[in-house]
């Protein structure tokens, strides 16, 4: 089920009348673990088969290690449950993309591989309830949590319905503890988590959705004979429309999370304001950025070791980390270009530190740097493949066109988002909120509201999805 | 955190939120209002998710299931309500997609070895050359990628919220209300219809003839310098001797419009032809034929079941299983002028 769906805003409406109705915690917890599969079944009946088995064996396995009486014995239950994780994410996600591959490879030597046949179609949200489940098991390996009792709660914790599909992906230590305390839909949170909805709908909905994704599916259907004014701004545009689009779902996430009494951790703080790299992957896709650094980054030795190490491990945690977003070698590229440019930074501070942190004249300038970076480096993320990456970038060269209405559109909405995220650069929504006064803050909900209602374009699936 | 907001806070943004409901209500009111008096009516927008809802229903046996594949021709030339109640036991799906050639579509469908139905493909010899075979194919992949049952029933209850405002109409949206704005101009009143079963309907009597004249000129002039395809009859034989051809049934029409430009486009077709060619250009303006007559359907006198009263005697005669499944191509010309085939229709089928 999709936020911006009328289907959803139904199964919502029946899902906050029962969880308010419903009496006794234990009894609520059924409901919303039963509401997060029939919210997944809205996809794919048959993958609820999917998602409620792997939560079982992650459930069991967790117990396992954690009941097991060597640290030989942890390692084995340990390796099973990744093995089982990533194998199945391997199966879905990576299985087309490897066999590919291993032809390519195997030509080279004379061997004929038959073409991928499996037809297997990529269960939507696998990345994200795999790694939540993952970080689980290495929480429970290194003895940071105790396994969880309840499978019924092990099972909400993964497939809890706002965050399943497209994240924040939450840590266990994050979750445990409010599925102890008794919560119950209130008034009060229902008005603060229908601020955030609303606000991700008008991200979603107004500013993904109309004013940025037609622009850059027009330049990207049609590769060929692009202007480079019009690669310019429907590379800006594919920049605001995958930040208001991924943005927008973790804002409905967190307030659909509230309005049933739960707290979602924050997934995205203004990343368009970032000054220098690794400040852009402090505020950009929070949830994954720390998911990397303390299960895959700290796990490969992190800094410990010498400077040509932590490079290492910066760059094989940053592939890996584009590897997550899709099966192709263009995310791989996004994800070594992203992981060049954080050893690069990495490099230079260790250097002249001032350089870059200074105030006055570099840090704009860095600012800058760092935003065009990765506008840039939207465009390998954003093309198929390499022939079309090369063909985009190649239209940089062609002459200036006139934009039309939609591209200037584009183009005035992600001048505005920058104004608006350099603003508010290291406030929350919430802090905006307390900040502005009530006589203002309901004509723009009105205006919020009627802009939502007067974008009836197209439904588009959120971008992160696929992943 | 949300449990320190006092009982005060609380009341103010319960007062907010309901301040901002009913503006936002009543300014969408006054909008629905405003282009209600223009003219603009409300109704369902066709799109991706309407037509899955129809490709859903093409499974089944009982009852047996006739799908309708093509563009403009069949989208608002057959009523599927209509042939329900000549065909009762049949179970009518209507797929065709207005201006998009229906190959794509048809070659979803041949390969789909649970579909068991009647598939009557309505395309023209333009429809048959490969670069036009992909045309419907956008929707094809949506509904095999991304048609879910959340999709299903979000659509559903969009349908409720086109019919009750007009506000749903994308030309009315505020991006396209900033560009009229800006640029000028009035946003277009559609001239056709479309129910929950995909069944179109023209609606003549606030169709601007003159314009669409004009826009057919236009698309002659500029067919005028492209090469022609293969006649109706080279595709009958290529079809019909195709490897795996089990059963084809073809009706090959000819006609056009009364568009000026048009009959010079026959013209040059004519010498690769032996059926002669309906000319509408007798007819001073597409009104003057386009509004039901006792000619055209005896028994309704609405234009949408013309084609039925043709073809449904004859579709009616095949048995199971279905007889021009995976091979079959009814082929028509290049076709504006939907009265005009169906007399040709009714010549050939009868």
């Amino acid at each position: 089920m999709q936020f911006d769906s009328l289907t959803f805003l139904l199964f919502f409406a029946i899902v906050l009348a029962g969880a308010a109705l419903t009496r006794g915690w234990g009894a609520r917890k059924n409901l919303l673990l039963v509401a997060s599969y029939v919210f997944y079944g809205a996809w794919s009946p048959a993958f609820t088969l999917l998602l409620a088995g792997a939560s079982i064996l992650d459930w069991m396995l967790a117990q396992r290690i954690h009941g097991a009486g060597s640290s030989r014995a942890r390692r084995t239950w340990l390796a099973t449950s990744i093995a089982l994780n990533i194998g199945t994410l391997a199966l879905f996600k990576y299985g087309p993309f490897l066999h590919a591959n291993l032809a390519v490879l195997l030509a080279g030597v004379g061997v004929h591989l038959d073409p991928w046949s499996l037809g297997l179609v990529l269960p939507v949200g696998i990345s994200f309830y795999t790694f939540q489940s993952v970080s689980y098991t290495f929480d429970v390996y290194r003895r940071r949590v105790a396994p969880i009792q309840s499978l019924r709660d092990f099972c909400l914790f993964v497939a809890f319905f706002p965050q399943l599909v497209a994240g924040p992906i939450v840590r266990f230590t994050t979750f445990a503890p409010q599925l102890v305390a008794a919560r119950a839909p209130s008034w009060s949170g229902l008005a603060h988590g229908a601020l955030w909805m609303l606000w991700g709908l008008f991200e979603k909905i107004v500013l993904a959705d109309t004013v940025f994704a037609p622009v850059a599916d027009a330049a990207w259907s049609g590769l060929s004979g692009l202007s480079s004014s019009v690669a310019l701004t429907a590379s800006l545009a594919f920049a605001g429309q995958i930040f208001c689009d991924f943005a927008g779902y973790s804002c409905c996430a967190i307030g659909t999370a509230r309005c049933l009494g739960f707290e979602l951790p924050l997934n995205f703080r203004n990343p368009y304001a970032a000054v220098g790299f690794s400040d852009f992957w402090r505020r950009w896709h929070i949830s994954l950025s720390t998911w990397l650094r303390d299960y895959l980054y700290i796990a490969l030795g992190g800094n410990r070791g010498g400077a040509l190490r932590t490079y290492r491990n910066l760059m094989l945690t940053m592939l890996l980390g584009g590897l997550w977003h899709g099966a192709g070698w263009n995310f791989v590229l996004w994800g070594g270009l992203h992981g060049a440019l954080l050893s690069a930074e990495r490099f230079w501070r260790e250097r002249d530190g001032r350089m870059l942190e200074a105030r006055g004249w570099s840090r704009p300038l860095w600012a800058v740097t760092t935003l065009i970076a990765v506008v840039a480096l939207w465009i390998p993320f954003r093309s198929p493949d390499f022939v079309s990456t090369m063909q985009f970038l190649h239209a940089f060269s062609a002459p200036w066109t006139p934009l039309d209405f939609a591209a200037k559109c584009a183009v005035v909405a992600f001048a505005l988002l920058l104004v608006v995220q350099w603003w508010v650069r290291d406030r929350t929504l919430d802090d905006v909120i307390a900040r502005v006064p009530n006589w203002l803050l309901a004509p723009a909900l009105a205006l919020l509201i009627v802009l939502i209602v007067l974008s009836p374009g197209e439904t588009n699936a959120f971008i992160y999805f696929q992943f | 955190m949300l449990s320190s907001t006092s009982s005060s806070e609380q009341r103010a943004l319960a007062w907010v939120w309901l301040t901002a409901i009913v503006v936002a209500g009543l300014a969408l009111l006054a909008l629905d209002r405003h282009w209600r008096a223009f003219g603009m009516p409300a109704g369902l927008i066709d799109s991706k998710q309407l037509w899955s809802i129809q490709r859903d229903r093409v499974y089944g046996d009982d009852p047996r299931s006739v799908v309708f594949i093509g563009a403009s021709r069949s989208a608002y030339g057959i009523d599927p309500k209509q042939w329900r109640t000549l065909l009762p036991e049949t179970k009518p799906v209507m797929l065709s997609i207005n201006g998009r050639h229906p190959i794509a579509l048809l070659r979803d469908l041949a390969a789909d070895s649970n579909f068991h139905g009647l598939l009557i493909c309505d395309v023209d010899t333009h429809g048959m050359l490969r670069r036009w075979w992909d045309m419907q194919q956008e929707y094809v992949d949506y509904h095999r990628l991304r048609w879910t049952p959340n999709w299903h029933v979000h659509r559903l209850m969009l349908n409720i919220w086109q019919r009750t405002s007009v506000l749903a109409n994308p030309a009315l949206g505020w991006k396209a209300s900033l560009q009229r704005a800006f640029e000028g101009g009035t946003p277009y009143i559609p001239v056709t219809r479309i129910n929950s079963s995909r069944g179109g309907e023209i609606l003549f009597d606030q169709f601007d003839a003159d314009a669409s004249a004009r826009a057919f000129d236009e698309g002659a002039e500029q067919k005028m310098h492209e090469p022609l395809p293969p006649v109706a009859e080279f595709w009958q034989t290529q079809v019909r001797s195709s490897p795996g051809c089990r059963r084809f049934s073809a009706v090959v029409v000819r006609s056009c419009s009364s568009s000026r430009r048009y009959p010079a486009v026959w013209r040059r077709w004519n010498g690769n032809t032996s059926i002669a060619p309906l000319i509408g250009m007798f007819l001073p303006r597409w009104t003057a034929f386009m509004p039901c007559t006792p000619t055209m359907c005896q028994r309704c006198r609405r234009c949408p079941c013309r084609i039925i009263h043709t073809c449904a005697a004859k579709i009616a005669q095949y048995s199971r299983p279905c007889w021009f499944r995976r091979c079959s191509v009814a082929v028509g010309s290049v076709n504006r002028s939907r009265h005009r085939r169906s007399a040709k229709l009714s010549g050939h089928a009868a």
